[in-house]
């Protein structure tokens, strides 16, 4: 190591970070060399952006730092501001996780890039702007001109991702530390982004830093790879091999949360009893349509159109999309908070009222959810014990105390709590806890259905895995059905005997688990599952770079509202939007989907 | 932008008609006259006064009468004063009220503005300490207790600065005025910009600016000014609020003939139209300067610019 | 923030923040002295002495703060400024707690066409300017200390009715209040469980907020002549009074202005140190 370190770029050597007696980064050491990628890994609290903040010089001024940061030898640990600015941009930049927040949003963006090298005096007026533009069209900014006079709000988040890109290179620094870089975009954007870095590391031969809690983007970023946990060194090696074969089982709970399913178990198969009722839920036409008022004028957009579906008993539905897909939109209005929502849900053959409201208490408890945001989904002002007791009071009220107490008792163990939890309040449990005390909330109804919108999103790996096996636990024992809202194709892999996928507020296509890894129909399909970039690894062909984002929900394209991202696109797709065909086990809404092969 | 300044100025006119409206109904619902003194008049007297301030005629025609001479600028004669109509006695007291006020703003905004970036600059130091707690101050003690205070301390004890409005004029005996009035806002002012400028420099584009090597100089200035001193905008509107009714306070303890004092005084005598004047031009004056403190705040941040 | 939650801020803040409890024993030191104080004199806030005007602080005839130039004791009088004073802030606040609270709650609950309606009549009344039309008001009505506290009263619950309404509105968004509705909870149940708890700490913070505000409007008006009137006394006129004494007696200038500026300095500490508390992003 001594003799490697000798001519590293950077070395960090026994870099502690702690505030007060919470060490959160412990005694890390590691190395990074001239154009290389390294990619520091963890979950949330692991210590992974304490210790890119800690390079920097950016902790804040309460937290204790011991150890070196050894930046061509020399130690800018503990610098004061004059040496540190000497490296910041030119010699080492960072981009952050949250484009939005990291750009001046009273400043053009042309201005920010112009700022840095008139700054560091490597550039005068003219000379500044001319650099600044073109580094914007480098990162593959459309329109340069134009974005160069824009402010942060008025770009996409792929576009402001860039954006950031730019200033972080304009200085042309030798290392690149990017922290969480993907982690606010969607998935398809989230590839392009990855792509980008990847590009313009190889362009400039600049070393990277990659911080992470997604296994899946250090697959084609990186040639090392380094797990911490708690601030600690649990696991590194080449990034392929310690993908291949993880050895702590912290690592592997990421690569299978990361997607890493495709050498994993195969797609669950539909299971579901014959002899039963057929349809427990029956969606028709659903169409939920918003009144959006922009500039004083008012605009009506569809978040979901003209969509149905149904659900058999014991069976589990996925709806994939990214952000405005419409997703949860259609999540919301099935269960009845929708007043906007029109079209007919019916329950085990009953049609139910559109709002929850006005639904019978039998049909009401048939029918729960689990959001996304668990603690959120707890009554702050209530005991656990008191928020799982909360339906019993409703539905049973005849039942005693005691017998309450000892209901809420079973299902803190069911969803795998203790009963002590009871007397806790939300904000003093963990996520994962919080999102077993809203599942028991639910469960204790005894519903037939379970919708889950987005369940796991908001929880690390681990933790994510858990609440996944208890959902299909439940499953099992009563042949509960789950309706699973996601943007996570693993989640999918591991938890859906059917997917239907959603783009812009539509349908585009409705297939059997298993079909969707295998052959998907639509182009869109196709893109989602080339942006999980551990999927990626099985196509010999490099990702076929996806362009664009998605399209404004306000202002939809003519046509197939996927065309302008398409790379089948014909001149039909621009004017006539497709129809949903029902394709003996699927469906699917494309003009080309006869012709086309997109089986992986 | 043309089209949301043009929604806001015209979205002012029926606040302005309420104003004129609410308040000449309450003076005409007032319980006894204005002429009500201690001498019984006779009939035809009373009746005379009446008819010269058309108080004979039905209460929608006076309003109507009233609301075209006020569109005209005129308010009508004076209750008391009835060699002089309300609007001379306006434009008399009009010119000292203006001065005080602007000058108090400025020395507000002046002030409050350093002491509160120093303040924010040098946080959790001696200097941050004392700012914070002369803002205290100045938030705490109204301007009832500064402004006689000032007089005891400056004027009666240490005689360095007149008590009173001194007729032959000079420059000192604007001063104690201008600071008692500024005060308060001053520490208004001053924490509202220190807070502001503490929650940038927190904020996640100030560590870019820093992670980009930019000099602490340069960050302050070119990236956290702005946005630090935007929230100050909306203040703007209770500041002149502050200012204006402050006014009345300070002009009437240091014997300034403004129009603060003129409006006690109508106030004390029962002087209903002039009263009644001085609401709705001060009524017009303050959601008039709100309106501008909206409008720059369009032209100011992008994000509502846009839109 | 919850009201439990509130209150365990309030214990801890014993601890952690010194002002905010030296602002709270002086407000109810200040509520004992001034309730007591005056029945342990043997002078009354109105009965004139022709013979001791003027006295400056003694002792010896228990003039602790002076006479004024109608030889009242002006101990006892500043005392019952301070009764006024106190009483305006409790008014102030019943106002704030009852009208504002209630509107904003019933404004953000039922939202839709109900909310604008409600919320455009705040904002019409917010533009108007309203220190002029309650001076306007004490000009042609008869001066009482109820008409104070009706001009206080109509200003003072705006702010509040816009800060809950815009809190009940989110917390209506919050997925717990969408997991009861799911659930079966009825709307009124949902209000009184899982709403009304959660206002807690808001409305606590916010109705101290206003208090100085309230205070500020009395003693502005009393001062001006508007307000309490002769004989009685509030610290607003005693300001005045002192104001117009001050070179022969200081003292009168002295003791309401300084008690005054104090109980306002207690208000705004209490109100900014319960902020402080309750801003998510100050707790560690």
């Amino acid at each position: 190591m001594t003799t490697a370190a000798r001519n590293a770029l950077l070395e960090v050597r026994e870099l502690s970070v702690s505030y007060g007696d919470n060490v959160v980064v412990d005694k890390l050491s590691f190395a990074i060399h001239a154009s290389e990628a390294l990619s520091l890994a963890g979950e949330s609290g692991s210590g992974k952006s304490q210790t890119a903040l800690a390079i920097m010089g950016l902790l804040p001024p309460n937290a204790k730092v011991s150890g070196e940061v050894l930046f061509e030898g020399r130690n800018l640990l503990g610098a004061g501001n004059t040496l540190l600015n000497e490296y910041r941009a030119r010699r080492m930049a960072m981009v952050f996780q949250d484009p939005m927040a990291a750009l001046n949003p009273y400043v053009t963006i042309g201005n920010q890039l112009r700022r840095i090298l008139l700054n560091h005096g490597l550039a005068d007026g003219a000379e500044a702007t001319r650099r600044a533009l073109a580094m914007l069209k480098r990162v593959g900014l459309p329109d340069a001109e134009r974005q160069y006079r824009a402010y942060p709000h008025e770009l996409s988040g792929g576009m402001r991702q860039r954006a950031l890109i730019a200033s972080a290179l304009i200085a042309e620094p030798q290392l690149l530390i990017a922290d969480e870089p993907t982690t606010a975009l969607d998935v398809t954007v989230q590839a392009q982004i990855l792509q980008l870095i990847a590009e313009l590391r190889r362009e400039n031969n600049i070393a990277l830093l990659l911080i992470t809690h997604d296994l899946g983007v250090v697959w084609t970023n990186s040639e090392r790879l380094m797990v911490i946990d708690k601030g600690r060194l649990i696991e590194q090696g080449a990034t392929r091999e310690v993908l291949a074969n993880p050895s702590q089982p912290r690592t592997v709970q990421m690569v299978t949360a990361a997607g890493g399913f495709l050498s994993a178990s195969a797609p669950r198969q539909a299971t579901s009893p014959d002899g039963r009722p057929k349809e427990l839920l029956e969606v028709k036409n659903l169409t939920v349509t918003f009144t959006e008022r922009t500039g004083g004028r008012r605009k009506r957009l569809h978040a979901v159109q003209d969509i149905s579906l149904s659900i058999r008993p014991g069976e589990t539905v996925a709806i994939v999309g990214e952000s405005g897909s419409g997703k949860s939109s259609l999540a919301r209005a099935v269960v009845g908070l929708l007043p906007e929502a029109a079209g007919t849900v019916s329950l085990l053959g009953t049609n139910l009222h559109r709002m929850v409201g006005s639904r019978t208490k039998s049909i009401r408890r048939q029918m729960q959810m689990v959001f996304q945001d668990p603690v959120a989904s707890l009554d702050p002002a209530m005991s656990t014990g008191s928020i799982i007791a909360e339906p019993l009071l409703v539905h049973e009220p005849s039942m005693s105390r005691a017998g309450r107490e000892r209901a809420v008792a079973e299902m803190l163990v069911r969803v795998g709590l203790t009963a002590d939890l009871k007397v806790r309040y939300a904000h003093e449990l963990s996520g994962g806890q919080a999102q077993r005390v809203a599942i028991a909330r639910a469960l204790i109804m005894k519903p037939a259905i379970l919708i889950c919108d987005e369940a796991v999103a908001a929880l690390d790996s681990s933790v994510r895995q858990e609440i996944l096996g208890l959902l299909q636990a439940e499953q099992q024992r009563s042949s509960l059905s789950l309706l699973v809202i996601t943007h996570d194709l693993s989640v999918v892999q591991q938890m859906s005997h059917r997917v239907m996928i959603m783009y812009m507020g539509r349908l585009i296509e409705m297939t059997g688990s298993h079909e969707l890894f295998r052959r998907p129909r639509h182009p869109y399909t196709r893109l989602l599952l080339d942006s999980v970039p551990l999927a990626r690894r099985s196509r010999a062909a490099d990702l076929a770079a996806a362009t664009g984002e998605p399209a404004s929900i306000l202002n939809p394209p003519a046509g197939c509202v996927f065309h302008p991202r398409c790379a089948h696109m014909i001149d039909r797709c621009r004017e006539e939007s497709p129809q949903l065909e029902h394709t003996g086990t699927g469906a699917v809404a494309c003009h080309r989907a006869a012709e086309l092969d997109l089986s992986s | 932008m043309l089209r949301y300044a043009l929604m806001r100025v015209v979205g002012a006119i029926p606040t302005l008609f309420l104003v004129v409206l609410v308040a000449f109904i309450m003076v005409r619902a007032a319980p006894g006259g204005p002429f009500d003194t201690d001498r019984v008049l006779p009939a035809e007297v009373a009746a005379n006064i009446e008819r010269a301030y058309h108080l004979d005629e039905p209460l929608p025609q006076q309003f109507r009468r009233y609301l075209t001479g006020v569109l005209r600028g005129d308010f009508g004669p004076s209750f008391r004063y009835s060699d002089y109509s309300v609007a001379e006695l306006i434009r008399g007291a009009l010119p000292v009220s203006v001065k005080l006020g602007v000058l108090a703003m400025a020395l507000a905004l002046c002030a409050g503005i350093s002491a509160g970036l120093v303040a924010a600059l040098r946080r959790n130091t001696l200097t941050d300490r004392v700012v914070s707690a002369i803002a205290m101050t100045g938030v705490s003690v109204p301007v009832i207790v500064i402004a006689p205070l000032l007089v005891l301390f400056f004027a009666v004890q240490l005689g360095w600065l007149p008590a009173g409005w001194s007729s032959s004029g000079g420059g000192s005996r604007w001063i104690m005025p201008i600071i008692a009035l500024a005060l308060p806002q001053i520490g208004f002012i001053a924490r509202i910009t220190r807070s502001s400028m503490i929650e940038v420099l927190e904020s996640e584009f100030i560590r870019t600016a820093r992670a980009q090597g930019l000099a602490t100089a340069t960050i302050v200035r070119y990236h956290a000014m702005k946005p630090a001193l935007l929230p100050l905008l909306s203040y703007l509107g209770p500041a002149i609020a502050g200012i204006v009714t402050g006014a009345i306070v300070v002009e009437q303890i240091f014997g300034i003939p403004g129009l603060g004092r003129l409006f006690v005084q109508g106030a004390q005598n029962r002087d209903f139209t002039l009263v009644l004047g001085l609401v709705i031009l001060y009524a017009t004056v303050i959601i008039l300067l709100n309106l501008v403190v909206d409008l720059l705040y369009g032209v100011l941040d992008p994000r509502v610019r846009r839109t | 923030m919850s009201g439990r939650a509130a209150l365990l801020l309030f214990a801890n803040a014993a601890r952690s923040n010194r002002v905010l409890v030296a602002s709270v024993v002086t407000i109810m030191l200040l509520a004992v002295v001034a309730i007591v104080g005056p029945l342990l004199s043997p002078h009354s806030h109105i009965t004139t002495n022709l013979d001791a005007r003027l006295l400056a602080p003694t002792l010896s005839s228990w003039h602790l703060f002076g006479t004024d130039d109608l030889g009242r004791d002006l101990f006892v009088r500043t005392l019952a400024g301070a009764q006024v004073t106190l009483l305006v802030a409790i008014v102030a606040s019943a106002v704030s707690l009852l009208i504002g609270v209630t509107y904003g709650a019933v404004a953000g609950f039922f939202g839709g066409a109900v909310d604008a309606v409600m919320m455009r009549l705040v904002d019409v009344l917010y533009a108007l300017p309203f220190t002029f039309f309650v001076i306007l008001l004490m000009v042609v009505f008869e001066r009482s200390l109820l008409l104070v506290f009706i001009a206080i009263g109509a200003v003072n619950w705006l702010d509040m009715a816009r800060i809950v309404r815009g809190q009940t509105l989110s917390l209506k968004e919050r997925e717990f209040v969408q997991a009861a509705r799911l659930i079966g909870v009825s709307r009124l149940a949902i209000v009184l469980r899982h709403i009304t708890p959660n206002l807690l700490g808001t409305v606590i913070v916010y109705v101290t907020l206003t208090i100085p505000q309230a205070i500020l409007m009395e003693s502005f008006l009393s001062f001006l002549g508007l307000g309490v009137q002769e004989p009685d006394a509030s610290l607003g006129t005693l300001v005045n009074a002192g104001a117009g004494h001050m070179e022969q007696a200081s003292w009168m200038l002295l003791a309401p202005a300084t008690l005054l500026a104090l109980i306002l300095f207690c208000f705004n500490f209490l109100g900014d140190g319960l902020r402080d508390l309750t801003d998510p992003r100050k707790q560690k």
